[in-house]
């Protein structure tokens, strides 16, 4: 029936929520998606917000330049009015959303979300997680300060060791722009990029797909965005209440040639690994990881033994993760690149 | 020749041309320069390591800045094409940004790193910085009363919005 001869669609098509196409909103999703397991996914999104937003102020105060970049976030945490306090918001948003991440892979995994059709959605996910930690990893080398100089000395070794794989991690592959130079554009602009391709495809697919594959009972997806909502403004009271509790320290500018600090605690399993196997464990560790979570929708499909053992690797993946980063943030430190102590 | 054969050449050729590239022109070899530390007062000495350079050749070691150039040292390699050596840096340089540069005796560039120097200031603060906890710094926080406020304020504000988004959640539709 065309909208003009019927009144009621027509003062539908009038008020302002279908105007705003916000009756989208209205599209019906599982009732047990309102659980904390499902919000995850969703807080990790605020997560990242919180961090693009802290981020683009950071920026006006950094400076990229290895010779000025030390200086720039002393001035910022010692002289900028909102600078130290925003600059902790941004480094606890990023260990937020890694945690959160985490989390959601973890609860998806558990759930087995990865079985057919949602293999595209557990591989945007697994791309995601690598683009989070190539942030975090870049974030870690700006300041110029020893543990930013001996990240990069390790990524560099790593870089050398990859071969021409690792040819661009390398200092001297462009002559006219230092590495950490080259390193701030990833953090601020390939990588950031390339994150909000992959989220939006993320999100595309959970719209495509449903937000669960099973479910009967249906409720407004509003609901799940209360939900969200909710949950996210914890987050934030969160994140604010430990920037101000727990301030983050610069330490002095880096030397090279010396092994003094620890990495980021996210990274410190693949310092562990590197205690264990030297410098192929830099490698050997996100490989086995990522090369696990890539495989997975192909080993499990259906119930059965492999299906099993799938999960029992992952849940062991895990634990040794977590006790990676355990050892390593309690054993004395070492040297992988063979530099003084 | 027939089209296809001439099509065929023409690639082999291309391929040919570009596995004979050499990866890299350079003038010279690659050399990599330590320095420690990498910020220093005018008239410190410096710990210079120099690597991977020409087997026994000689390298001169300058120090570049806005206001102009001075030769620090000239250092022999050794058969690993290295050498270390500790540099002491002009006494009156005026404080800022400078460059150690290696250079070869024929006058080019080979590489540099990066320096920075600051007259030595007592009681200024973070001029000087001295050790804090768990290696950092101690700074002095910028920490204005207002900041905190506005800080604890986004706080409570998040936990006071939070609360009707949850109960909403649980309302059944």
């Amino acid at each position: 029936m065309h909208p003009s001869q019927d009144g009621e669609a027509a003062g539908r098509e009038r008020r302002p929520v279908s105007r705003l196409g916000l009756h989208a909103l209205d599209h019906p999703v599982p009732a047990h998606a309102n659980r904390l397991d499902y919000a995850l996914g969703g807080l990790t999104l605020v997560a990242l917000v919180l961090l693009a937003i802290t981020g683009v102020v950071l920026t006006q105060y950094f400076n990229p330049s290895p010779v000025g970049a030390h200086a720039s976030v002393r001035y910022l945490i010692s002289q900028a009015p909102f600078g130290g306090l925003i600059r902790d918001v941004h480094i606890w948003s990023a260990s937020a959303a890694l945690v959160l991440a985490m989390l959601h892979l973890g609860a998806v995994f558990w759930r087995r979300g990865f079985r057919r059709p949602r293999e595209g959605l557990w591989w945007t996910g697994v791309l995601l997680l690598a683009v989070l930690f190539g942030l975090a990893f870049t974030g870690t080398v700006l300041p110029g300060d020893q543990e930013a100089v001996e990240a990069l000395a390790h990524a560099t070794a790593g870089a050398r060791f990859a071969g021409p794989a690792g040819a661009i991690l390398t200092p001297g592959f462009l002559p006219s722009s230092p590495l950490t130079t080259r390193l701030y554009s990833l953090h601020v602009s390939v990588l950031p990029l390339v994150l909000v391709a992959i989220v939006a495809l993320h999100l595309w697919l959970i719209r495509h797909l449903g937000i669960s594959g099973t479910g009967a009972v249906q409720v407004r997806f509003r609901s799940h965005l209360h939900l969200l909502g909710g949950l996210g403004f914890l987050l934030v009271a969160a994140v604010v209440a430990l920037a101000l509790a727990f301030p983050h320290g610069l330490m002095p500018p880096g030397v090279e040639g010396i092994e003094t600090t620890k990495p980021f605690w996210p990274f410190l399993w693949i310092y562990a690994a590197e205690n264990l196997f030297g410098m192929p464990g830099m490698l050997l560790a996100p490989g086995v990881l990522f090369g696990f979570l890539a495989l997975v929708p192909v080993a499990d499909q259906n119930e059965g033994r492999v299906s099993r053992a799938v999960r029992n690797l992952g849940i062991i993946l895990f634990l040794l993760m977590v006790a990676g980063i355990i050892y390593a943030a309690l054993a004395p430190g070492q040297s992988h690149l063979n530099m003084s102590m | 020749m027939p089209f296809v054969a001439r099509r065929i050449a023409c690639y082999l050729g291309l391929a040919l041309a570009l596995a004979g590239y050499p990866a890299r022109l350079e003038a010279h070899e690659g050399g990599v320069l330590r320095v420690s530390p990498r910020a220093a007062a005018p008239g410190d000495t410096l710990s210079v390591v120099g690597e991977q350079f020409a087997r026994g050749g000689r390298v001169r070691l300058v120090l570049a800045g806005t206001e102009g150039r001075w030769s620090l040292l000239e250092a022999t390699t050794d058969t690993a094409g290295r050498f270390a050596q500790p540099v002491r840096l002009p006494v009156g340089l005026a404080d800022g940004a400078y460059r150690l540069v290696a250079i070869a005796p024929d006058g080019d560039e080979i590489t540099g790193v990066d320096l920075v120097v600051a007259a030595r200031a007592a009681g200024s603060p973070g001029a000087e910085p001295s050790p804090g906890g768990h290696g950092h710094l101690d700074l002095p926080r910028a920490r204005h009363p207002i900041v905190t406020g506005l800080a604890l304020a986004v706080v409570l504000g998040s936990v006071v919005a939070a609360i009707p988004l949850l109960k909403g959640a649980q309302t059944p539709d």
